[in-house]
């Protein structure tokens, strides 16, 4: 950025809500109010900004009734609350969890493939997960621009994603946002956010809280994503540093997860009475539900709640079921349901289906997320375990693992979940089960908003340089694939090699070279490379050879890029180059092919298209 | 959640609640925050009296009271706390009063039918209906009515005491805030039983509103729904 930055503007863009923080002195970041449409002719601003586009039917509307103050009457795409209210009742028109969408390396992520197999919106009319996010994205800038007379130039933009985001997500998210309007934002993982904010609860206070040594578990469970990072304590010439050692994957397990489970059961309560519920009341069941789940999580004393259902009809007092929650009932899904006390050996059953399943059928893969954590806390070891780079900057957080697990000494908490009390023990419990003794809690602030404050934390510490950052680099390490040439076997395939061009933790501003293979680079032809990723081998470093990338990596999207002809080089021409991975500034890792001779380079794209 | 500096505009919508709190008027419910009344604008308004209107609630809001007030009993977390609304900066048409307040009444009806389905609830005929039946349909309106309610307004009690206890008003207090019940005579201070708490609103109103200020609102509260196979 040419100008001195002096704002900072933390946007939390989240599967379920966004927020917005703003800091422009040394003061607490302060929550951007966000206009959205509040029904036909009406607006509302609220804190969150929920992560819902609603494509209306043509007919349904009265020309000019979704204007927002920035579309200068025109109508603007209906985003926010009242499209997920309003979707609720006709879900073929509704997008969400477009950033699960952005993950989804199995789908063409710029095709207009969103509502999801929906026949009532036509194909012309259909959004990509890229167009949804610069849809939330620009409606999040204009109302920013709204409230405040924002001096964009002088504005540190830092947008977070899930820590489990690859490259290719992150790519699309910051083309998303410079389609929005966004110059140059930061990309920041929402655990660290989250820790940030933590920080600048605590101030100066936080080297209290924590000692050399120390691994803080950040547990983030939102409405529809859960996900895991851990940051360790160290000290560097006698202050404590922080050291962001591992992340966890893309888990699409939330807290919208639990209160479907909780109507399903209520629904079953009801039906075994003779009582019947129709589609529409199950969406009024899953609120009466979460209500009633909060208010029997917020009072301990409780023994159960009423829940009543009404049908869309005027006629209330007809048509309204009632049913009680009661706290065994809320206590076997909730607490044992989606956080059983497992074994610290039990692992999810199989791999989750990422996010090309919805919401209702992803929940029937693992719904329990102990075994998440404790895969994760699994890899995160290994991961450790790897690198003695790692372990020199972790001190002891080996000695005192257990089962093949990690162990936390320290837990922040993060998202709606956790603003039930007994959830945040359960975990505690959890822990203390698989480690003997309950991790430390770090008293978190605001559940819903700490990933937007913190990000504008952040952004304020890049401005004036002052203040405690974590060290973080790239979260995964990165592969390209190299095709065996065997002997085609039917019924077989071979194994796929793999070679490390980035490793782990690679910081802004630093690039290496794999200098072990030189490639022939055909002219004018366009190349390609299969693109493997892991968050567990830290140690591996460039020219680091995997021997079987399908089932020790995971796959991300492929890289391309066409040398055009020209300037000495010839159409057909095989020149050798070799992989040069660099991570930019702004933290964007990318993958170069270099000319030995000339130095010439070529930038590889993340290919996100599947044609 | 603080709203002390969200923007020019939102200061533009405290300042003007501040002084129509200041002007002594209390929390006749005020629903009409509807842009964009300049202050003037809004000065007229209070002093013709229209713009207020006394349906729900009565007490001050002088915040002259510097009795600690508790916490509203049990607070369900409304599901996204609203801010106030920055006032959009088009058209600055002459509104007629009447219609700002009409159109603020309406959209708080509707908020109240779309969360609480209190116009179903009240316009039912439930002479027949048996009691066990009205009470599950009172738990639908009680939930959805206090969570719109929260979501619009930051009620609290005028006396911290509680009900039943006796209570002492010392001279000068404020008579709009407390009305003296039964054999009223003599001089303050009164000693009395409290009878109610009574009830203010102490921060600003979070209703939607148009966002085409210049039309007028069409009357509908909640549309007719038509289900299609």
């Amino acid at each position: 950025m040419d100008t001195v930055c002096t704002l900072a503007l933390g946007i939390d863009l989240g599967t379920s809500n966004s927020a917005v923080a703003l800091v422009t002195g040394p003061e607490p970041a302060r929550i951007v109010p966000l206009i959205q449409a509040a029904g036909p002719g009406a607006i509302e601003s609220l804190s969150l900004l929920p992560s819902a586009l609603y494509l209306p039917h043509p007919d349904e509307q009265v020309a000019g009734s979704f204007t927002l103050p920035w579309t200068a009457g025109k109508d603007a795409p209906v985003v926010g609350r009242f499209a997920r209210s309003r979707g609720a009742l006709a879900p073929d028109r509704l997008v969400t969890s477009a950033k699960s969408w952005l993950c989804n390396s199995r789908i063409d992520r710029t095709a207009a493939i969103l509502p999801w197999q929906s026949d009532s919106v036509p194909s012309a009319a259909k959004v990509s997960p890229l167009d949804a996010t610069t849809h939330f994205l620009t409606h999040l800038r204009s109302a920013v621009s709204q409230a405040d007379e924002l001096n964009w130039a002088a504005t540190r933009v830092v947008i977070t994603v899930p820590a489990s985001f690859d490259e290719a997500a992150r790519n699309l998210t910051r083309d998303a946002a410079s389609r929005a309007g966004f110059t140059e934002p930061l990309l920041l993982e929402e655990p660290l956010a989250a820790f940030y904010a933590w920080l600048e609860t605590a101030g100066t206070d936080w080297r209290r809280h924590v000692r050399p040594g120390d691994v803080v578990l950040v547990c983030d469970v939102g409405g529809g994503t859960a996900d895991f990072s851990l940051i360790a304590v160290g000290e560097t010439a006698g202050a404590l540093a922080l050291d962001r050692i591992s992340v966890g994957e893309h888990i699409l397990l939330g807290g919208d997860n639990l209160d479907l489970a909780l109507a399903h059961a209520l629904r079953a309560q009801l039906e075994e009475v003779g009582q019947t519920v129709d589609e529409w009341q199950f969406l009024a069941l899953v609120q009466a539900a979460r209500d009633a789940k909060e208010a029997l999580f917020n009072d301990p004393a409780l023994p159960g709640v009423p829940v009543a259902v009404p049908t869309r009809s005027a006629r209330l007092f007809a048509n309204t079921v009632s049913t009680r929650l009661e706290r065994p009932l809320l206590e076997a899904i909730a607490l044992d349901g989606f956080l059983p006390l497992t074994a610290p050996t039990d692992f999810p059953a199989g791999r989750s289906a990422g996010g090309l399943r919805e919401l209702g059928l992803n929940y029937a893969a693992d719904p329990a997320l102990s075994r998440h954590l404790a895969r994760f806390l699994q890899r995160s070891e290994q991961n450790v375990a790897s690198s003695a780079d790692l372990q020199a900057r972790v001190g002891n957080a080996l000695a005192t693992r257990a089962h093949g697990l990690l162990r936390p000494t320290h837990v922040l908490f993060n998202g709606g979940v956790f603003k039930a009390a007994p959830m945040r023990r359960r975990v505690l419990d959890l822990l203390a089960g698989w480690f003997g003794a309950a991790p430390a809690e770090l008293a978190g602030a605001d559940y819903d908003l700490a990933v937007a404050r913190g990000a504008a934390a952040y952004g304020r510490l890049l401005n004036s340089g002052a203040g405690v950052r974590i060290r973080a680099g790239t979260a995964r390490s990165y592969y390209v694939g190299l095709e065996s040439t065997v002997l085609a076997v039917p019924g077989f395939k071979p194994a796929i090699k793999a070679l490390c061009v980035a490793p782990q933790g690679m910081e802004e501003g630093t690039s290496v070279t794999l200098a072990e293979r030189e490639f022939g680079l055909v002219v004018g032809e366009p190349v390609e490379f299969r693109l493997f990723s892991s968050t567990s081998r830290a140690g591996d470093r460039t020219g680091t050879l995997v021997g079987d990338a399908l089932r020790d990596l995971e796959e991300s999207a492929r890289v391309e890029t066409v040398l055009p002809p020209g300037k000495g080089l010839a159409e057909g021409d095989v020149i050798p180059v070799r992989l040069v991975s660099r991570v930019n500034e702004l933290g964007v890792l990318e993958l170069h092919l270099r000319h030995a001779e000339t130095d010439r380079t070529w930038r590889l794209e993340f290919k996100v298209r599947t044609a | 959640m603080s709203t002390r500096s969200s923007g020019s505009r939102v200061s533009t919508v405290l300042s003007l609640t501040a002084s129509a709190l200041s002007a002594g008027l209390g929390i006749w419910l005020w629903l009409n925050v509807e842009p964009p009344v300049r202050f003037g604008a809004f000065a007229a308004l209070v002093s013709s009296g229209v713009a207020f209107a006394s349906i729900f609630f009565r007490s001050t809001a002088a915040a002259a009271d510097s009795t600690p007030v508790p916490a509203p009993p049990v607070s369900i977390p409304a599901p996204i706390a609203p801010i106030p609304v920055p006032a959009p900066v088009q058209h600055a048409p002459a509104l007629d009063p009447v219609m700002l307040a009409d159109a603020g009444a309406l959209r708080l009806l509707a908020k109240l039918q779309e969360q609480g389905r209190l116009l179903d609830f009240a316009m039912e005929d439930i002479r027949t209906v048996p009691d066990a039946q009205v009470a599950a349909v009172a738990r639908v309106v009680h939930t959805g009515c206090r969570e719109a309610l929260q979501s619009t307004f930051t009620l609290e009690p005028l006396q911290a005491a509680q009900e039943g206890s006796t209570v002492t008003l010392a001279p000068g207090f404020d008579p709009e805030a407390n009305r003296l019940l039964g054999r009223v005579a003599g001089a303050a201070p009164f000693t009395g039983k409290l009878l109610h708490r009574g009830w203010r609103n102490t921060g600003a109103v979070k209703l939607p509103h148009a966002s085409d200020a210049a039309k007028p609102h069409s009357g509908i509260i909640a549309p007719a729904e038509i289900e299609l196979r």
